[in-house]
């Protein structure tokens, strides 16, 4: 115990300096944006080393400002300059200043990975003013594009036409030239989505950011395989289902969302798909539904429990939806054991059919931004396996008072901390002398 | 699916839709669907199970018990598992429960039903 005491003690040590280290490269990427903006009324002065504090107070003083605060590199201050003077004019005016060596504006700096996109404003679960978000601007900063991995959405099907998905769909080649395959009636290449969930669910983990177009997903670049299970009103089976899954573990999916459920009790066929899933490295997100009306309920108890939330295979991972204060959302279901942790699903704008934009709550609009995730997770850390991942994700989550004794972890997914994470290294031993 | 599987599958099918239709003169003994609770209903396709032999080679044996409900399709899904679709639906116990002790026919479940459902849509 002793041992492994000092083992946990050295990884969390690792993992700090490692989201440190993170923090640090987000604190000096950004580039200054160009034409001159920065915060109106404010200088940033640096005074030469023989100056003493008085004579840089005396300094600024003298010009009606006043000093903000003394900065941690040496000999600079923050300061406020009088109402009504121009920056030029104050900055010559330092500048002039025999015990000053530079003055400049204080220069704003936005992160270089925030996307152009023009809804992106919209988009709560990324970046919103409360802080209730998945914190994805960090992140980007070190990886938006996701593009090495496949990420298949087994659905209703994928609008893959949409301006703000086509360039993120999967390469399938001669054998599937509209990225995927369609399992429900006659079988064939063609996965279109004729009811609008798939669309949406694509949207969310993966529209094409930083385009000057609509959205952007969790990953800006990724490679989205269109699998379709659900029919034109939604509706899918055990076959479809199983065969979708099929389908994208052969073909090289590393993540699957499966943004479906049923209530019709423990379905073994299925339950062997997931374990393919698993023996093939592949991490599926699933749901844990909608209550009936507008409640949710507790899916633990005998006679609520959904499926493929209650599947215990460790490559699955079930989401909840959270509301935009962070609390659970009315609707969802919740499970101290089947449910691992919530995302946001409240007023969730994506893609939809005929090219437009739309917004869903759900449960099903929750599980993508974790599958988003999972595969910015795997395109980071390629090495990774469906167990890593899923332990980043588990572990990096942020604590949220609405989950707690809800679910499994009583977490949130956060981004950056599930980036920063270090799994344990498997088989570990550490002998202390 | 082997061309020589097909023709296998093709007719045990065949001989059950023969058999099927020959016992169309006499009293069904049977309740098709409406032997299944009504909520089971909801869940799964009526008539539809899938079936998993011991080994793709025994897949007549599908044929064998289950040709007393009268076999629309049996299509293979791959592996051992095949999707049966029956005429009169017994329902999932008495599909069990024919299955007994098969050392042929593993196992047999319903094709349940996935979705779906909307915030605020009723139950």
């Amino acid at each position: 115990m002793k041992s492994l005491s000092r083992a946990i003690i050295v990884l969390a040590a690792l993992a700090g300096v490692a989201l440190a280290l993170l923090q640090q490269v987000v604190a000096v990427s950004p580039e200054p944006l160009g034409g001159g903006v920065y915060v109106a009324g404010e200088v940033l002065v640096k005074f030469k080393p023989a100056s003493s504090a008085q004579d840089r107070i005396a300094s600024v003083a003298a010009l009606g400002h006043v000093v903000v605060a003394t900065l941690h590199q040496p000999g600079w201050v923050r300061v406020r300059i009088a109402s009504g003077q121009s920056m030029d004019q104050v900055l010559a005016t330092y500048q002039s200043d025999t015990r000053v060596a530079s003055a400049q504006p204080n220069y704003i700096y936005r992160s270089a990975a925030v996307p152009n996109d023009p809804l992106y404003g919209q988009l709560w679960a990324f970046k919103s003013a409360a802080g209730n978000d998945m914190g994805l601007e960090p992140a980007w900063d070190h990886i938006a594009d996701c593009s090495s991995v496949v990420v298949a959405v087994i659905d209703s099907g994928v609008n893959y036409t949409h301006p703000d998905l086509v360039s993120n769909m999967w390469n399938g080649g001669a054998g599937f030239p509209n990225h995927g395959y369609d399992y429900v009636g006659d079988h064939d290449n063609d996965p279109m989505d004729q009811f609008g969930h798939g669309t949406h669910v694509a949207g969310v983990l993966g529209a094409v950011g930083n385009n000057g177009t609509g959205t952007t997903g969790v990953c800006q670049r990724t490679r989205i395989m269109a699998v379709r299970v659900l029919d034109d009103t939604g509706a899918g089976t055990t076959v479809t289902t199983m065969q979708g899954i099929g389908f994208a573990v052969t073909h090289g999916a590393r993540v699957i969302n499966l943004s479906l459920v049923s209530s019709g009790g423990f379905d073994p066929a299925l339950s062997d798909a997931i374990t393919d899933a698993q023996n093939g490295d592949v991490v599926v997100i699933v749901v844990a539904g909608n209550g009936n009306g507008n409640e949710g309920r507790n899916i633990d108890l005998a006679g609520n429990v959904t499926f493929p939330c209650a599947f215990t295979q460790p490559n699955l991972l079930c989401v909840t939806a959270l509301d935009q204060n962070y609390a659970l959302a009315g609707f969802s279901n919740w499970g101290p054991t089947s449910v691992d942790l919530g995302a946001p699903g409240t007023n969730i704008l994506s893609t939809s059919l005929g090219g437009a934009y739309d917004t869903l709550d759900g449960t099903s609009v929750a599980a993508p931004q974790v599958a988003g995730l999972a595969t910015m997770l795997r395109a980071f850390n390629p090495q990774y396996t469906y167990a890593d991942t899923v332990s980043a994700i588990r572990n990096g989550g942020r604590s949220a008072d609405a989950l707690a004794g809800l679910t499994a972890t009583g977490k949130a997914a956060d981004v950056m901390p599930s980036l920063a994470y270090i799994n344990p290294p498997t088989g570990l031993t550490a002998t202390l002398q | 699916m082997k061309p020589g599987l097909r023709r296998l599958v093709a007719l045990a099918v065949t001989l059950a839709l023969a058999s099927a239709a020959a016992a169309c003169g006499s009293p069904a003994p049977r309740t098709p669907q409406a032997a299944a609770p009504a909520g089971a209903r909801q869940n799964r396709v009526p008539g539809e199970y899938l079936v998993t032999v011991a080994a793709r080679d025994r897949v007549a044996a599908i044929v064998d018990l289950y040709g007393q409900f009268g076999i629309k399709e049996l299509r293979d899904l791959g592996g051992t598992v095949f999707l049966l679709r029956v005429t009169e639906d017994p329902g999932p116990a008495r599909m069990e429960q024919v299955r007994g002790g098969s050392a042929h026919v593993l196992a047999v479940q319903p094709n349940l039903v996935y979705g779906t459902r909307r915030p605020g849509s009723a139950p």
